[in-house]
């Protein structure tokens, strides 16, 4: 199927809210992504913890329990509320999913409203404290505890892990740098006030994005937004993302853990491929150096030398950075990461050459294609888009994508600036 | 049509193409019109537990654990040119796995989908295995299993295995170990495969914007009829008493690591029977310890369980048991607290309109993860793979009773066959 033109058609029903009408009919699960964008940093605590307070119960739901079983009677209905970082940003998304009417018993219905109305009930209509108070003083402490908890497991998870230290070191005082959870210290410091604070933060001071994807009433969604958020100011204005300048020299850190294999991190400034820049040339630049199985980086390093199972590539077009990633034996950590180094160079200094250019063209191209048959996937393409400021559409992109040539990968490439070389991996000489 | 059967599917909203090659390899078609990626999927009833068995002349064979899987990763050498670079050239996103009890290869593509397929059977059904070329692959397999090793979870989940089992091969993870890695030989792959990589033993299975016809006819013209004999599986005798009562090790943890399994006498089986006791174990699971259960509302209120806790059912042709995990403070209270959980929920039963709402949630979910050509292709293979009829589920649901429920769980959550694994910080 040929990639699509047409650019989703944006509604504002509230002031700084931006509806997103992507009105694919063939999706068994229609989807609803509702995303609360902030600037990143000390916000990120409270945001994190009251997205689990909420989840807790409604005041006519008053428990987890009675959500998850409200979910159910929705035939399975998907919940999410969570925050991540996307660049500098804090980005909490509510997603809610359902399954078709046409895939259901006649009395089912559409569950558009109902879905919809169950989101909009946790995020407006918390279940509060019996003394009046914002929330629960027990339910603010068990889900504190809980989002401790995760921060004190986090190392269980080498890879998370790997990534949280080594963003934190590189972008130190950057927004970024902070993890989406925040401090330990930050968390503890949060009240029932703070908590408050954060969730009427989502509905006043957030930028929102709300993207809609599949057979979804949208002149019906419009009016629910605009009775819900109606009255809202318009929101923060999010600053652009900036590329602060790489150091003169490739920095290297390395971290002591007690771990069987060593966690590979290196990260260039990459201003290019901020959404000004000419996003597809790097977008092809970084797919050569270390997109999956093609990418040279897992040709020469996975298959000639045999040094990890695998070692990736990627840009974050939020941020401008580029990140090389792998698993590897710690004692091959100079080779693995000489050899990163030798080919971004001889990227930017002999380009790609025709096969490479033409893979790594054919494999970005079917990635888009292959976005038109899930609801997320077209979901998550436009909410990048317009978190960018792009709004093009893949046929749009796959214009400027075929025409662009060896020299501009070559030229990409160039602009990446190394930063910092990380190892999370046993102790030298164990 | 020729050597099709088209089969309608109305609850599920489905319609499949089925056939045979004269090769015998078993060829299922779920056409999605207006989608853009097609999606291949191909495997065999050959996985890491089968590290004993007869050949094709009746032959006694025995070989290192692991030995699927770097048999999986040698397939990928192709050979006369990588595997890599022929779907490389297509654009197509392609990869492996390996199970148990099975062994899958599988592509999707938005373009050049029968030159995709004919690579996919080719590299499948003709490789080359050498001495040279398997020790090539050493270091990449090893710096996978380090991988898994350094995983709390999939620790725990073999721990588990291993208190559960005194035999069974499931007690070693798919890719085995370090030094079984270091042990496997051409012979051993190459004896595998002459056993089991049968065109008449290989099921594959399309979803996308395909013409039937067409796809059966490629798989008709690309799997060769082989005469010798398939080999067979040498089964593992296991005793009926768990292994360990309670086994630990210890890990870099934060906090312990705790699994509680209860083993099933035996497999659930294949077929409608062994799809229909899956589904009342998951259903009987989640009535237990699911989130709008009231049990779990009351341990989480309490403090016993996190969102760390979860629970789960595996089975295969060789096994079945249920386990929950949690990540608990003090592990032999967390365990006294579930086992009692379970004795309750036995005591107090099903009740039906629970269970209409949880058969309502299952059938919502069935219904979304058959969306995509890649998830339904999937879902086709293994099915079948299990020898069960595809789509069924969506019909069998509904008429799972709470009396069923009920049975499985007293069945299933029998206090004298659990056993716990904990991992403890080191």
């Amino acid at each position: 199927m040929p990639l699509s033109p047409d650019v989703p058609e944006t509604r504002n029903p509230a002031p700084g809210v931006d509806l997103l009408c992507i009105p694919t009919r063939r999706f068994k699960r229609p989807g609803i992504w509702v995303h609360f964008d902030h600037e990143g940093g000390e916000g990120n605590a409270a945001r994190t913890l009251v997205a689990k307070v909420l989840q807790q119960g409604t005041s006519a739901l008053p428990s987890r329990r009675h959500l998850a079983a409200e979910l159910e009677s929705l035939w399975g209905g998907g919940f999410r509320l969570g925050g991540r970082r996307v660049g500098d940003l804090h980005r909490t998304t509510l997603g809610l999913r359902w399954t078709a009417p046409s895939l259901l018993p006649p009395d089912a219905g559409d569950l558009t409203g109902p879905s919809m109305d169950l989101g909009r009930a946790v995020l407006d209509d918390p279940r509060r404290g019996q003394g009046g108070e914002f929330f629960p003083g027990d339910v603010v402490e068990r889900e504190k505890g809980e989002l401790l908890r995760e921060i004190e497991v986090l190392p269980e998870d080498r890879s998370a892990w790997a990534d949280e230290i080594f963003l934190a070191r590189m972008c130190k005082g950057e927004p970024c740098a902070t993890p989406p959870w925040g401090s330990e210290e930050d968390v503890q410091g949060l009240g029932a006030e703070a908590l408050e604070e954060a969730r009427q933060g989502f509905l006043a001071s957030a930028k929102i994005t709300v993207i809609a994807v599949g057979p979804v009433d949208f002149s019906a969604l419009e009016t629910l937004l605009a009775s819900w958020l109606g009255d809202r100011d318009g929101g923060v204005d999010l600053a652009a993302p900036t590329v602060p300048p790489a150091p003169g020299s490739l920095r290297e850190i390395r971290q002591d853990a007690d771990v069987d294999q060593a966690r590979f991190r290196m990260g260039f400034r990459a201003p290019g491929g901020l959404a000004g820049g000419p996003r597809e040339a790097q977008a092809l630049a970084s797919a050569i150096l270390g997109g999956g199985s093609q990418g040279r980086l897992f040709r020469i390093i996975r298959e000639e030398r045999s040094l990890a199972y695998g070692i990736y590539a990627s840009l974050q077009p939020y941020k401008g950075l580029l990140v090389v990633e792998a698993g590897i034996d710690g004692s091959s950590y100079e080779e693995v990461r000489d050899e990163v180094l030798r080919q971004v160079e001889n990227l930017a200094s002999s380009g790609p050459n025709e096969e490479e250019l033409t893979r790594a063209r054919t494999r970005i191209l079917q990635r888009w294609e292959g976005l038109e048959d899930t609801a997320p996937g077209l979901g998550a393409y436009w909410g990048g888009e317009r978190l960018l400021g792009t709004m093009s559409s893949t046929a749009e992109r796959a214009e400027t994508l075929n025409s662009v040539e060896a020299d501009a990968v070559a030229e990409a490439a160039t602009t990446w600036l190394p930063d910092l070389a990380f190892i999370l991996g046993p102790e030298e000489g164990k | 049509m020729t050597g099709l059967q088209e089969i309608h599917y109305p609850t599920a909203g489905e319609t499949l193409f089925r056939g045979r090659t004269d090769s015998g390899m078993e060829v299922l078609v779920a056409p999605r019109p207006g989608f853009s990626t097609a999606a291949a999927h191909l495997g065999l009833r050959f996985g890491s537990v089968h590290t004993r068995f007869l050949d094709g002349s009746g032959k006694e064979i025995s070989i290192p654990d692991g030995s699927a899987h770097y048999l999986e990763h040698k397939l990928f050498e192709g050979k006369e040119e990588k595997v890599f670079d022929r779907f490389g050239r297509l654009g197509a996103d392609f990869n492996g796995g390996t199970g148990f009890h099975t062994t899958t290869y599988h592509f999707s593509t938005s373009r050049n989908f029968s030159d995709a397929l004919e690579v996919l059977l080719d590299f499948v059904l003709d490789p080359l295995i050498t001495e040279e070329r398997v020790e090539k692959e050493r270091g990449i397999i090893e710096q996978e299993v380090r991988m898994y090793e350094d995983d709390p979870g999939y620790r725990s989940h073999f721990l588990l295995h291993r208190a559960l089992y005194s035999n069974l091969p499931i007690r070693i993870s798919p890719g085995g170990r370090v030094s079984d890695v270091q042990a496997i030989k051409a012979t051993d792959l190459q004896a595998a495969y002459d056993a089991f990589y049968l065109p008449s033993a290989l099921i594959l299975a399309v979803s996308g914007d395909v013409d039937p016809e067409t796809v059966f006819a490629q798989a008709q013209e690309l799997a060769p009829v082989r005469e010798h004999a398939a080999g067979s599986h040498l089964p593992c005798n296991e005793p009926e008493a768990v292994a360990e009562p309670w086994l630990e090790e210890e890990f870099p943890l934060a906090r312990p690591r705790v699994l509680i399994g209860w083993r099933e006498n035996a497999s659930p089986g294949t077929g409608e029977a062994g799809l229909r006791r899956r589904l009342a174990a998951h259903l009987a699971l989640d009535m237990v310890f699911g989130l709008s259960s009231p049990l779990h509302a009351d341990l989480y209120d309490r403090g016993v369980v996190d969102d760390s806790f979860g629970h789960h059912y595996s089975d295969g042709p060789d096994h079945g048991y249920a386990a929950v995990a949690g990540s608990p403070e003090n592990p032999e209270s967390f365990v006294a607290e579930i086992k009692g959980a379970a004795v309750s929920f036995l005591a107090r039963g099903t009740v039906k309109k629970d269970l209409e709402r949880l058969k309502r949630a299952a059938l919502g979910g069935l219904a979304g993860s058959l969306e995509s050509p890649g998830a339904l292709a999937s879902a086709l293979l293994g099915s079948r793979l299990r020898d069960e009829e595809p789509f069924v589920a969506r019909d069998l649901i509904p008429e799972v009773t709470p009396e069923e429920v009920d049975t499985c769980a007293r069945e299933l959550l029998d206090p004298g066959r659990s056993a716990v694994a904990v991992l403890r910080p080191s």
